[in-house]
């Protein structure tokens, strides 16, 4: 509506602009125009003259000649005179003209109706409510932990609900909130080593990747549980590394190298950063590169972040939940993750996880588009 | 709302501009005073149209209003405000809005200022100007709006080139485009002249200031865009023939010519036909450049924009346009009457020669510039024309020119003595004979055109000193008077002084530049030292920064030469991710003889050092210099009063009165 409002006012203001000068007759003479250069000239003339820069017989040449053009210019002025007589009755009718200004407006609706969208309102980028779903989904994840959060403090023993509030604030990227709530879990399951990574992982988010003693004590505790435990022995040995102390570094990522499956997405940084630590130590690559080629690798891979996305795992324990509370967390989980592919469209594994979970909830249609996208990146 | 109300005017603009287009012109062929005064609140009301529509889509970058389709795919959140706004003219649609706008305010000019031109040929210089904007503006609703919308709008905005992200680009459009547009108004009034039949003492009076403005423009759009390739291409050349900097030079040496005609047309009342001529060439070629440029036809740096209805749609354009004026011009030129007469041995004389100089100039390039389009269009082959071309064909015009350009100025009007100038050149010739041979046995590496080169530019420059002295009467009186004399030059002389003056400086940069550069590229670890030409550089390290939008390695070079200098020299190679592209950012010191220049490359895995590449560039401070010595030239001659619009001062003169209804 303003925009009509505004465009309106704007082709009134110009109509009127144009068409007043047309209505109000003006009548000039035009040689006149020049009469004023020529006097003009003429001064130039003498003022080249006073400073020197002309000799007098030259200026006087000059004088002349500008004279002459000023005699000619006359004659026209009154030859145009006596035509301006002769041409008086001779009117290109006005009304041809209104009309053609009347024309306007329509040709202009018309051509911006075609290519212009008047419904459209500016979309500055400060005012847009992009983050919108995911802000949404937050709120609902926001309201989720907080139940989960009560009932667990009335019933502390659930080992599966600590574990998924902990994954839940990570999600809301609270990570010193989910590292206390794995350390519940952990207590409630002391040797389970995959809880005391997250309890590490976690803490090392909040603190921005800065390795606490706190850490390293819950990686090794992983590690000691679980000699097999991949997430350990790669924080433990990037730890290392950091400190440069590349021999531990190498030590441990030759194990992980060793005991990872063949494709696993960490391979890559791990292999990339593992020549490096070799190269600083001065070790012969060669005395552990057999291990390393023989274990096929796919390219673009990187070290993925931790799992935020819900795994079969959480959607299981989102089976313990009541109906509704578990249809909204899955929701969320499942939007959050569709957001973020969609800024990272090239991220294979992503999509895998975004298919299996729009199967299990059901949405066979979600789900077939995540696969076609899965095998489109497969090839 | 906003961005729609900028999408109407625009298309308003276009039909105001088809009015202002035709009625003023049959009213100035009626005799019509009522069709006539359209042409003037048309012409306002036009650039305050496009005016609205520019500041609409510079408020849709600024915001970064990822719904309007040109914002999204030139634009992105994290680009630095200068570049947002610059990122509006960045971009094909943009840019065409620019020289719309432009060409929009040059009409509105000489609608709000022109109060002493002959209203008949304002009315039409009005007109053709209007013609002109109808043809550019229903290029750019029809095939290159910048107001089409996308739904839904993309999270982010694509990016704008890396390359253009700098300051020095984010100006050389718009002062380009003032050039070319500039060149616009010049073709009106030639138009004009020739729909009327006549040329007065008015028309000249005010092509001249017009054409010299556009001239300084074009002058600073080029060297701005030469400067940009000279540190941010990273070879440290500055110039490389390349067809869109043709594009932009052709009209350059067109509009140079028309410069001096445009003098003695207003001077001496002659070479009135050969003025229009130029007028409609100097235009034409800027059209052509445009072409070039915008429809895509050539792949170059700055090719960015393709689009085949595009490239018919301007190509059109230039046809009618251009076309159009020299049909005209071949109808009506013969019509045009010169009263002042004048001898070969004359400075109108000399004048005449140098601008067919620059003709020719401009026509080689011209053909050599399309010759491999056209090559490419008659499926011939692929033929590429470069600087060995240009230069053999371009240098040995400028020579006899320069030549003339000392001497012609010595001259006087309509009749000189060849003989006298000569003597009082006796200076000039000897320091620059001198000066070429001493070059030649003193400098290595001294070829026979680079101190040719160091010869015209000590020639030039001492004979436009030697005029200077002679107009003041320096050592013919005391010393007082000549100061006095000094003092009374009127500016316009002193513009001439300057840029030729100007243009001796930056022959000397580009002769040295070009014959005695030093290059050194190699591997570098920290803590290695180079030297290169008697300057020693050490690379100190090189470390990881981040810039805004940008990460960058920055190396850090020590360099030393003798005791007293301790320079730091910072080149960059910049990472840009929206989009997707890596630059250079070479570091630049200048001295007074020559610019040192360092950049950094790509880390050499096998040595673990960095490759660098160190230039020497003897004299190109002096090209810079030159060229800003000229463009002032320009800007002094401007302000002389006699070059000034509007009205002449009548306080001098009793003008007798005039009975101007107005």
């Amino acid at each position: 509506m303003i925009f009509w409002v505004t465009s309106v006012v704007i082709l009134v203001g110009v109509l009127i602009a144009i068409i007043v000068p047309i209505i109000r007759v003006r009548a000039n003479s035009s040689h006149e125009y020049n009469t004023p250069i020529y006097y003009d000239q003429l001064n130039e003339i003498k003022r080249d003259l006073d400073i020197g820069v002309l000799s007098p017989l030259d200026g006087e040449a000059l004088k002349a000649e500008i004279e002459k053009r000023l005699e000619n210019n006359n004659k026209n002025i009154i030859t145009e005179a006596t035509n301006k007589l002769k041409e008086a009755g001779a009117r290109f009718p006005i009304v041809v003209a209104i009309v053609m200004v009347g024309v306007i407006p329509f040709m202009s609706y018309g051509l911006y109706l075609h290519l212009g969208s008047p419904e459209k309102q500016d979309l500055p980028f400060a005012k847009r409510k992009i983050i919108s779903s995911v802000d949404t989904a937050n709120v609902e994840m926001n309201n989720l932990v907080k139940k989960l959060r009560e009932r667990l403090d009335q019933n502390p023993n659930q080992l599966k609900g600590w574990t998924l509030l902990g994954k839940s604030l990570v999600n809301l990227n609270r990570f010193s909130d989910a590292s206390k709530a794995f350390k519940r879990a952990l207590r409630l399951a002391p040797n389970r080593a995959e809880i005391a990574v997250s309890v590490a992982e976690t803490g090392l988010m909040a603190k921005d990747g800065k390795f606490s003693q706190e850490v390293r004590y819950f990686l090794k505790m992983a590690q000691k549980l679980n000699q097999r435990e991949h997430k350990a022995l790669y924080y433990l040995g990037l730890d290392a590394f950091l400190r440069q102390k590349y021999s531990v570094a190498i030590q441990y990522w030759v194990d992980l190298i060793s005991i990872s499956p063949i494709g696993a997405p960490w391979l890559d940084n791990v292999r990339g950063r593992l020549v490096i630590a070799a190269k600083a130590e001065n070790l012969m690559i060669s005395s552990f590169t057999s291990r390393l080629t023989s274990i096929p690798q796919r390219p673009n891979n990187t070290l993925q972040s931790p799992e935020l996305a819900p795994t079969q795992e959480d959607i299981n324990s989102a089976n313990e939940m009541s109906g509704k509370d578990r249809k909204n967390f899955i929701r969320s989980m499942v939007e959050k993750l569709a957001n973020r592919l969609e800024s990272e469209p090239n991220d294979l594994s992503g999509w895998r996880r975004l298919a299996r979970a729009y199967k299990v909830l059901g949405d066979t249609k979600k789900a077939a588009m995540a696969e076609g996208r899965v095998r489109e990146l497969e090839k | 709302m906003i961005v729609e109300i900028g999408h109407f005017s625009l298309i308003l603009a276009l039909f105001i501009a088809g009015l202002q287009g035709t009625l003023p012109i049959i009213g100035a062929h009626r005799n019509n005073h009522s069709l006539m005064a359209v042409a003037v609140p048309a012409a306002i009301i036009q650039f305050i149209l496009i005016l609205g529509s520019f500041i609409a889509l510079t408020y849709a970058f600024l915001v970064s209003d990822f719904s309007v389709i040109n914002v999204a795919s030139n634009s992105h959140t994290a680009k630095p405000i200068l570049y947002k706004i610059s990122g509006v003219w960045g971009n094909h649609e943009g840019s065409m809005l620019l020289w719309a706008l432009i060409l929009a305010g040059y009409g509105a000019a000489i609608a709000a200022f022109g109060k002493n031109l002959r209203p008949s040929l304002k009315v039409r210089i009005l007109g053709v100007q209007a013609l002109i904007g109808t043809g550019i503006l229903a290029f750019i609703i029809l095939t290159s709006n910048p107001f089409l919308r996308l739904t839904p709008a993309p999270l982010n905005g694509n990016g704008l080139n890396p390359l253009l992200q700098d300051p020095g680009l984010a100006f050389h459009p718009p002062l380009l485009y003032l050039g070319y547009v500039g060149l616009s108004l010049t073709f009106s009034f030639a138009v004009a002249a020739l729909i009327e039949g006549r040329v007065d003492a008015a028309w000249a009076r005010w092509v001249r200031p017009w054409t010299l403005a556009a001239w300084g423009f074009l002058t600073g759009g080029i060297v701005l865009g030469s400067w940009w390739a000279y540190y941010e291409l990273g070879w440290g050349g500055w110039w490389f023939w390349d067809p869109v900097e043709n594009a932009s030079f052709m009209p350059w040496l067109a509009a140079t010519a028309l410069l001096h005609s445009a003098i003695v047309s207003e001077k001496r009342d002659s070479l009135k036909a050969w003025t229009i001529f130029l007028a409609i060439m100097a235009f034409g070629l800027s059209l052509l450049g445009t072409f070039l440029v915008r429809s895509g036809v050539i792949t170059s740096v700055h090719a960015f924009a393709s689009d085949p209805t595009r490239g018919v749609f301007i190509l059109l354009l230039l046809m009618v346009t251009i076309g159009g004026a020299f049909i005209l011009f071949a109808w009506r030129g013969p019509t045009l009457k010169s009263s002042g007469l004048f001898q070969p041995v004359s400075r109108e004389g000399g004048l005449v020669i140098n601008n067919f100089l620059l003709t020719v100039a401009a026509a080689s390039i011209l053909l050599g510039t399309l010759y491999p389009l056209f090559i490419d269009v008659l499926e011939l082959g692929k033929v590429s024309v470069g600087a060995p071309y240009f230069e053999s064909v371009f240098v040995p015009m400028m020579i006899p020119m320069i030549a003339i350009m000392g001497i012609a100025p010595l001259l006087k009007w309509k009749r000189g003595d060849f003989k006298t100038a000569l003597e009082k050149l006796k200076l000039a010739i000897v320091v620059s004979v001198i000066g070429g041979l001493l070059v030649w046995v003193l400098i290595d590496r001294a070829s026979a055109l680079a101190s040719l080169g160091m010869t015209i530019s000590l020639w030039l420059f001492v004979a436009t000193f030697t005029e200077l002295a002679v107009r003041i009467k320096l050592f013919k009186g005391s010393l007082r008077e000549s100061i006095k004399h000094l003092c009374r030059q009127p500016r316009a002389s002193w513009g001439m002084t300057f840029a030729h003056a100007g243009l001796a400086i930056t022959i000397a940069g580009i002769t040295a530049s070009s014959s005695w550069k030093v290059e050194s590229i190699q591997v570098m670890k920290f803590g290695d030292q180079v030297s290169v030409a008697g300057y020693n550089y050490t690379l100190k390290n090189v470390r990881e920064i981040q810039g805004p939008n940008y990460m960058a390695l920055r190396g850090t070079f020590i360099v030393n030469k003798g005791n007293n200098i301790n320079w730091i020299l910072e080149p960059e190679k910049r990472f840009y991710s929206n989009p997707v592209m890596t630059t250079t950012e070479a570091s630049i010191r200048p001295t007074f003889f020559g610019d040192l220049y360092a950049v950094i490359g790509d880390k050499d895995e096998k040595s673990g050092g960095y490759i660098t590449r160190i230039y020497f560039n003897p004299l190109v401070p002096w090209m810079w210099a030159g060229a800003i010595i000229m463009v002032l030239g320009a800007g002094i001659s401007l302000t002389d009063r006699r070059h000034r619009v509007g009205a002449p001062s009548s306080n001098r003169v009793p003008v007798p009165e005039i009975s101007a209804n107005e």
